[in-house]
């Protein structure tokens, strides 16, 4: 029997796939479904952090998802979170109070609840400027909601970490390749 | 000297450790200014949005990854 290179390549992307599913057992989160959900149940929310970049069209890699969302939706993003075995680790006054929250389970999503946050320079952002500033994107039959790019850019300089520079400088580039 | 630090530790600090205000914007000053990592990052992005050229195909990309990367983690040695 004749094996091409293309079967060969085939295979072993087939072999991959199954590590991957095998490694996934008991992991019951699916990325589509979740968005769907929290735009069905109208959380106010903005996707931020690396998966947001990742969407935008920057490869870099990340191993959690970071929400902003309006305040008053804890409940309700708790709500569909729950249903995806994801528990909150405050509860809403907590959380409220902390300014933020993780929702944990086989997946980590980071919530940020703060109404504002200010950058180190003092260039501050309110999370309903953002929200209505928002770029949608399709993805998975949803609506999947982004910081616009200026205010991405803000939402990293709050980390101020060395990958937070290179964060930008992607977001820069993605900016410029926009033009 | 040798580096005593776990490679957790040196990894925080090169990727994760705060910087302070000032020590940040610098840092993103002379990476924006470093014209070979501008091309070097341009050219990923236009492969990345040619491979995969919708927000879903990317962020599928992503969630392949990170899954591909846990179940490396979580191989037994051996």
């Amino acid at each position: 029997m004749r094996v091409d290179g293309g079967a060969i390549r085939r295979l072993e992307r087939h072999e991959t796939e199954s590590a991957i599913l095998k490694g996934m057992q008991g992991n019951v989160f699916d990325e589509g479904a979740f968005f769907r959900d929290l735009t069905k149940a109208g959380v106010r929310y903005l996707l931020i952090g690396r998966r947001a970049l990742v969407a935008l069209g920057a490869p870099v890699l990340t191993g959690d998802y970071a929400l902003w969302i309006e305040l008053d939706d804890t409940a309700a993003l708790n709500a569909v979170a729950s249903t995806f075995e994801l528990e909150p680790n405050y509860d809403p006054a907590q959380a409220g109070r902390r300014g933020r929250y993780v929702l944990e389970g086989d997946e980590r999503v980071d919530v940020m609840v703060a109404r504002a946050h200010t950058t180190a320079d003092g260039v501050p952002l309110e999370f309903r400027d953002a929200f209505s500033r928002k770029v949608v994107v399709p993805a998975y039959g949803a609506a999947v909601n982004l910081p616009c790019l200026d205010d991405l850019i803000l939402t990293k300089k709050w980390g101020g970490r060395p990958k937070d520079a290179m964060d930008i400088a992607f977001l820069e580039a993605l900016r410029k390749a926009d033009r | 000297m040798s580096d005593k630090r776990s490679v957790e530790e040196i990894a925080y600090d090169i990727y994760e450790k705060p910087l302070s205000g000032e020590d940040f914007q610098r840092l993103v000053d002379a990476t924006l200014a470093n014209e070979a990592e501008q091309a070097h990052i341009a050219e990923l992005i236009a492969w990345f949005t040619r491979r995969y050229p919708t927000a879903e195909a990317r962020l599928q990309y992503a969630r392949k990854h990170t899954l591909a990367a846990r179940a490396a983690a979580t191989k037994p040695n051996g």
